[in-house]
């Protein structure tokens, strides 16, 4: 059995065999670095990806973001800044995989977030923007697992619901990692920043987020939201437990909390309709 | 009227139309519909049914799954707040809905 798990794990963390990202935002990356690329620059590379770009303007148009005006790249661009919408393009292309293939994990990222985002903006954090495309990767590792391991997948099901324990428990069993563990390997490979890399790390583990510990606090507390709310499916019903780090780090009090729900649930209700639409085009 | 289906399920006894609404029962509550019983619902002219498919989810079972979605956290003191809040919320909002017309 240790040895099938040491082999899962091998399989899972074999570069060779991972989703490539778009040439595009391969482009992207090496450009936005370069203060001198102006912005129509940068937009007019992104526009040349087609399908990339339209997913780029779903997402931002999504109430992850909810400013439901965007309406070509560059206005995404000034809207969002480069650099969320260079993360947009990674989400885009992640959420492909998942529109297909588990449209409950994918709602359930959709939900975070847009939680994420409230937190943010009720908080008053800066890079809201940043904070809400976390939530909304904080899951990446568990569409790894799907893609690698498919079959393993339904052990992984079976054990969460004989066992009636969290979904990372069953994968720490079954695979010997876990999906934040696998996140972040995925966030190192591809280069993707600290501040999105450690709320994928550390969305279940907020004492060991060192540089993001308040953005990594709002992802956290924005999938247990999402998971009280009951919106979409993560892989396990259970509402993991609010840690006392994030706690005190957002300074949350009941009745603060109360008001977060509060808004939370009428953003939800827009993100449901959100969610019908885009499973409609599918079915279409 | 239009959307019900046969194999759904009445949330509500139907009463014939006369008298204000206030007729003779014609089907009990939980009557799964087939064509004979929609055909003769469609002959007395009933505006409107109420399905269980349609009828909004009663508290007692909203109350039952937010307990299985807390279940692993119920006693931990940060996040029952959490649960009380949206414990509260629910039969607030239970009290406030009604059960959608088909």
């Amino acid at each position: 059995m240790h040895k099938k798990r040491s082999e899962l794990k091998k399989l899972i963390m074999d570069t060779k065999t991972l989703p490539t990202l778009p040439g595009v935002i391969i482009k992207l990356n090496s450009l936005s670095e370069d203060d001198k690329s102006s912005v129509q620059e940068i937009a007019k590379i992104v526009s040349s990806d087609q399908a990339l770009s339209a997913r780029i303007l779903r997402l931002a148009n999504s109430p992850s973001y909810g400013f439901y005006r965007v309406s070509s790249i560059s206005n995404a661009m000034i809207l969002l800044g480069v650099n969320v919408v260079k993360s947009l393009a990674i989400s885009a292309s992640f959420f492909a995989i998942m529109e297909k293939d588990s449209v409950s994990l994918w709602e359930h990222s959709l939900g975070v977030g847009v939680a994420a985002n409230l937190i943010a903006r009720k908080l008053g954090l800066p890079e809201c923007e940043e904070i809400a495309t976390a939530g909304l990767l904080h899951d990446i590792g568990k569409v790894i697992i799907a893609l690698k391991c498919t079959d393993i997948m339904e052990e992984i099901k079976t054990e969460v619901q004989t066992k009636q324990v969290y979904v990372r428990e069953a994968e720490q069993d079954i695979l010997d990692t876990n999906h934040m563990e696998i996140g972040a390997w995925l966030a190192k490979h591809w280069f993707l920043p600290d501040k999105l890399a450690e709320p994928i790390e550390f969305h279940h583990h907020v004492e060991g987020s060192e540089n993001h510990s308040i953005k990594t606090s709002v992802v956290h507390l924005a999938d247990i939201l999402t998971k009280a709310s009951g919106f979409g499916n993560g892989g396990d019903p259970y509402v993991p437990r609010i840690q006392q780090r994030a706690w005190d780090l957002l300074k949350l009090t009941p009745p603060l909390l109360e008001e977060i729900v509060e808004e939370l649930e009428d953003r939800l209700a827009e993100a449901r309709k959100f969610c019908l639409e885009v499973q409609d085009t599918h079915d279409t | 009227m239009s959307d019900a289906q046969p194999g759904m399920r009445l949330a509500q006894e139907v009463f014939s139309p006369g008298n204000n609404g206030g007729g003779a029962p014609i089907c009990g509550r939980g009557t799964r519909l087939t064509p004979q019983i929609l055909a003769r619902l469609e002959r007395l002219e009933i505006p409107s049914l109420i399905v269980e498919e349609h009828a909004a989810p009663s508290l007692h079972k909203l109350l039952a799954e937010l307990d299985m979605r807390f279940s692993k956290v119920r006693n931990d003191s940060l996040t029952s707040h959490l649960y009380e809040i949206y414990k509260a919320r629910l039969v607030r909002l239970t009290g406030e809905t009604s059960a959608q017309e088909a």
